[in-house]
């Protein structure tokens, strides 16, 4: 390391203002005195080194080389299995598309008042100086604000920023808005919108982001594991705070226990490759049926726990009436579910049996409830496990986050890290007060948000609410890509064009980047100094993650550009608190230092942390490797209750009932979706399923090596069946037109019999690459699957988006296929 | 840490008087007799309590709320929701008058009750809206580090403790707090609070 030069001249300018103030108690002032230095003194930069710093795919271990990222590398190895993932920070910081400079569209620069929204995306851009980019935005945003009111300004910023909380972006943005008088928010999210708000009727909690009966029991006591729609050797390389990489060693323990494991998807996943699973292919939007017809097996077979769904369960008889159809006349058996679902009635039963006869474990993903009518298939799950008797028993019943931010790892007794926070203080004087009063009313769910922009005043329902959308002019993003993440994308488009403004905080050229009037240059999270915790339910770390290298270009971080347009409200006091970035990241540790000493653990002091580069890892107590999901309410339904009107598991729910829906009934039932290969008139050929990519999160690392991984003719790659494939004469390797009447994209063929028949895989999050910049309509060069998808709410309890359920066409395309130009500067 | 302290130094400067109601600032043990020991129940924050006498430190007071048919070890807050006043030990012998009675929605029947119980002249508050901004700042300050913080009133009262319970480990809230703050929500829900 070369820096005790630095150090030393910084030592010496501590002594020389110490000198200055004789008066002042250096030791307690230190921090507000010497903000400036201090910022300095702790942003040295290792030049030739490793430094710690962690993402959302784990802690990883930076290796410098004149101070240059010259390796990326997993800080621990605990599994066997490989996290693609860890290996990619130098592509993302030296990336060939980095914003670099505060970037403004023409028009807007030339006439903000006419700005010609339908420019967007192929207009030219100018670069202006920071200054002039922070003075724009907030004399916009002060405009727009004063005309059409705090509920005219979305700032909902929906998506997956960055590891590290104290640059947390998106609440950065919340913050700022909150200070200078409001904003429109958003309730829920995309990964699982219909089941996080139909599970609080269910089960009366979110179920969907909560710990699980741990690993520890689940290998020793569960004899069938079903992996129920989730790709958790994917999905779990990834944490919402970073991951603590123990769930693939889960994963992998799991794989050596023998244990009977079982996966239920149209896709053969790499998790039923490794695990060598059975697998059983339902078509897509069917898992219900399936289901149903399970239970159905389980009552003929008199294989059902009546005394569990008496004691825990409320209204299972009008369920069972709607089994037998009483009201619609139809049995639903077995037989019945096999026409629906596509697996044959034998297994059907034999599975039902298997898991009444043996302890199983359904871990359950989310991608089957982003589908219409998504509500239903995680009750249904519930209804069929409360039938099995096992929930809250030792390795029975069902969870729906093993797939997630290594759900199942167990809990250790730790300290929690600090993090900024939306809440601050409004001016009492400004509308900003009285905003705060009212800023429930405006928000509306996440994935309504083209709806929301095409029809303002439009009224929809919402879990027995009815909202009215407010009348959107100004987007501030920061954090995020709808562009990839929503759902018809050309939809999409059209509904961009109606605010007079959209500001962008990001690092790339995203493709919702260039669909921005401003742009501001964002650092990576390698560029500046943060902190964050690791394993969202283990709480196993807490991470320094030290500045790496210096920040690209004119890269700002998020704080300080927000911090910067803070002050042009007259609100910089009030946004910062007058705390640098470590200041801030140091009072966050405090707060861990703070809970761990009123807990007898010792934390050593902030600078001893920071100074050391090492994560702090907490222990694991005995008795949380023991936990059991509801196992308190097993013990004592009385004392013990679910937080549902009932107390009990919610079978059928007469608050639903009383919301009189037509897309989502009292019990849980089969709806027959929007769009799928069962129906009358088929508007296209194949279903598609749209689940998380391997080797990316959603859209992230789409821009990095890691691609040349896994595209195919240098698109994103298509799994297409290899009785369809010879149908159509596609081979592996080429270039695949997949289209409907929602748009076309180009994507490359893999031709395998890891997918069903009739059903094409295409991983969300490749970066929309339209021929025509701009246009509606336009062939995605890239592969970007949202072009293809349907942006209808599942239903009008969740209005949770429909990502899966979609029918699109394939043809082999045997033009001159263009060569992509996303992941280039604009 | 430092607001815990303020709060519980403002609550104790205040004299305590007889005969007016005042609100619990903490988790606070009741007593059947003015020199209990041992706790025989917890009286939740935020619940009204109007004090009869004072006297060495502890007070006599009397709980308003209502009890559930069955269910001898709860005093709730309304009928038909889980919104715990206060936790009775099954032993004790508390003096529960039972003022009216009447049959919720689902034909379950409630009585309306006054306890009787002492505790000590501590934690008590007259600023109910002071103990609420408090728990609001600590429930956002906590929550939106990780999610924007939900609306008070996007969940039942019946939900929020659930919510709150299979989150709350991943924030630095102590257990004192995390009552409070189920309070705080569960008065303030979908089902109880302004709509």
């Amino acid at each position: 390391m070369q820096n005790t030069n630095l150090k030393r001249r910084n030592v010496l300018k501590f002594a020389a203002l110490f000198a200055a103030v004789p008066f002042i108690d250096v030791l307690t002032s230190r921090g507000e005195l010497l903000a400036g230095t201090i910022v300095k003194f702790s942003t040295k930069l290792v030049q030739n080194g490793e430094v710690l710093t962690a993402a959302h795919w784990g802690m990883l271990k930076l290796t410098i080389k004149d101070g240059v990222i010259v390796k990326s590398e997993p800080y621990q190895k605990v599994s066997g299995i490989e996290n693609s993932l860890q290996h990619h920070t130098q592509d993302l910081v030296y990336a060939k598309d980095r914003v670099k400079y505060p970037m403004v569209r023409k028009s807007y620069l030339k006439d903000p008042n006419n700005p010609k929204p339908e420019l967007r995306g192929k207009d030219e851009w100018v670069r202006v100086s920071y200054d002039e980019a922070i003075k724009l935005i907030a004399s916009q945003l002060k405009k727009t604000r004063k005309d059409k009111g705090a509920e005219s300004i979305f700032a909902g910023s929906y998506g997956w920023k960055s590891s590290g909380n104290m640059h947390n972006c998106r609440i950065l943005l919340h913050r700022f808005m909150t200070a200078t008088g409001g904003f429109t928010g958003t309730v829920g999210d995309y990964s699982t919108g219909a089941s996080q708000v139909i599970m609080p009727h269910v089960l009366g909690t979110l179920e969907v982001y909560e710990q699980q009966t741990s690993w520890p029991i689940v290998l020793e006591h569960s004899k069938v594991v079903v992996i129920w729609g989730a790709n958790p050797a994917a999905t779990l390389k990834i944490a919402w705070t970073a991951s603590d990489d123990y769930g693939l060693k889960y994963l992998e323990e799991l794989k050596n226990s023998g244990k009977k494991i079982i996966c239920i998807d149209p896709f053969k996943t790499e998790t039923c490759e490794y695990l060598n699973a059975q697998w059983v292919a339902p078509l897509p939007n069917t898992d219900v049926a399936l289901m149903i017809g399970m239970a159905h097996s389980l009552i003929e077979a008199k294989k059902y726990d009546k005394e569990f769904l008496e004691e825990y369960t409320e209204g299972f008889d009008e369920f069972k009436d709607y089994i037998y159809g009483k009201k619609d006349k139809t049995i639903k058996s077995a037989a019945w579910a096999s026409k629906i679902c596509g697996i044959d009635e034998k297994t059907i039963k034999e599975l039902a049996v298997l898991f009444f006869d043996n302890t199983t474990m359904f871990m359950s993903g989310w991608g089957m409830q982003r589908a219409h009518h998504g509500e239903q298939t995680h009750w249904m799950l519930i209804t069929l496990a409360s039938m099995l008797g096992q929930i809250g028993k030792p390795g029975g019943g069902f969870g729906l986050s093993y797939h997630y931010s290594n759900g199942g790892v167990p809990t250790a007794k730790s300290a929690i890290v600090g993090g900024i926070t939306a809440n601050v203080t409004a001016d009492e004087n400004a509308e900003g007060a009285e905003w705060l009063q009212n800023a429930a009313k405006f928000s509306f769910p996440v994935a309504r948000v083209a709806d929301a922009l095409l029809n303002p005043g439009k009224k929809i329902q919402f879990n027995g609410k009815e909202i009215t959308y407010p009348e959107i002019d100004f987007i501030y993003w920061a954090g995020g890509n709808p562009l990839v993440h929503h759902q018809d994308t050309n939809t999409l488009i059209k509904a961009w064009r109606k605010p007079r403004t959209v500001v962008i905080n990001e690092a790339f050229w995203t493709p919702t980047a260039r669909m921005a009037d401003i742009v501001m240059p964002t650092t990576t999270s390698y560029e500046r100094n943060d902190i964050t915790g690791t394993g969202d339910y283990s709480n196993l770390n807490i991470v320094p993650m030290k500045q790496a290298v210096k920040k690209q270009f004119e890269s700002r971080d998020d704080y300080q550009i927000f911090s910067d347009l803070a002050k042009e409200f007259g609100v910089h006091k009030e946004y910062t608190q007058n705390k640098t970035e470590m200041q801030w990241i140091e009072e966050f540790y405090t707060k861990a230092q703070t809970q761990a000493k009123a807990m007898s653990m010792s934390m050593p002091n902030f600078r001893e942390f920071w100074d050391k580069n090492e994560p702090i890892t907490f222990e694991t107590p005995y008795e949380n490797t023991q936990f059991v999901r509801y196992a308190d309410f097993i013990e004592d339904p009385i004392l013990d209750p679910l937080g549902t009107p009932s107390g009990r598991i919610e079978i059928y729910s007469k608050t639903i009932e009383e919301m009189n829906y037509d897309d989502c009934k009292a019990h849980p039932s089969w709806l027959e979706p929007a769009e799928w290969l069962g129906m009358k008139k088929k508007t296209a050929e194949f279903a598609l399923i749209t689940p998380h990519s391997t080797h990316r999160l959603h859209s992230q690392l789409n821009n990095t090596s890691l691609r040349e991984k896994y595209a195919v003719a240098n698109r994103e790659p298509v799994w297409i069946n290899t009785k369809d494939a010879k149908a159509k004469g596609i081979k592996s390797g080429d270039i695949v037109r997949v289209f409907n009447d929602r748009g076309q994209i180009l994507v490359g063929a893999i031709v395998s019999d890891e997918v069903r028949k009739s059903v094409i895989k295409i991983d969300q999050g490749a970066w929309y690459d339209p021929m025509q910049r701009g246009e509606i309509g336009s062939l995605c060069l890239n592969g970007s699957v949202n072009v293809l998808t349907k942006d209808i709410p599942t239903s009008k309890l969740g209005n949770g988006n429909s990502s899966n359920t979609a029918l699109v066409n394939i043809e082999k395309y045997t033009k001159a296929a263009p060569e992509l130009s996303i992941f280039r500067q604009p | 840490m430092i607001r815990g302290l303020m709060i519980g130094f403002i609550f104790l400067s205040g004299s305590v008087f007889a005969s007016e109601s005042l609100y619990s600032s903490s988790v606070k043990d009741i007593y059947t007799s003015p020199d209990g020991k041992r706790s025989e129940g917890r009286l939740l924050p935020t619940s009204e309590v109007k004090i009869l006498e004072k006297k060495d430190g502890k007070v006599k007071v009397e709980i308003e709320g209502f009890m559930k048919d069955g269910v001898s070890s709860a005093v709730y807050f309304t009928t038909g929701k889980r919104i715990l006043t206060a936790g009775l030990s099954k032993k004790a012998k508390f003096d529960i008058k039972v003022i009216s009675t009447s049959k919720d929605k689902d034909g379950v029947q409630w009585s309306k009750v006054v306890l009787t119980a002492y505790t000590t002249d501590d934690n008590l508050t007259k600023d109910l809206s002071a103990l609420y901004k408090n728990a609001e700042a600590m429930y956002k300050d906590n929550c939106s580090i990780c999610h924007p913080a939900h609306p008070n009133n996007e969940y039942t009262s019946n939900q929020w403790p659930s919510m709150i319970k299979s989150m709350s480990n991943r924030t630095a809230m102590t257990k004192e707090d995390v009552y409070l703050v189920t309070q705080f929500l569960q008065k303030h829900s979908k089902d109880i609070g302004d709509k």
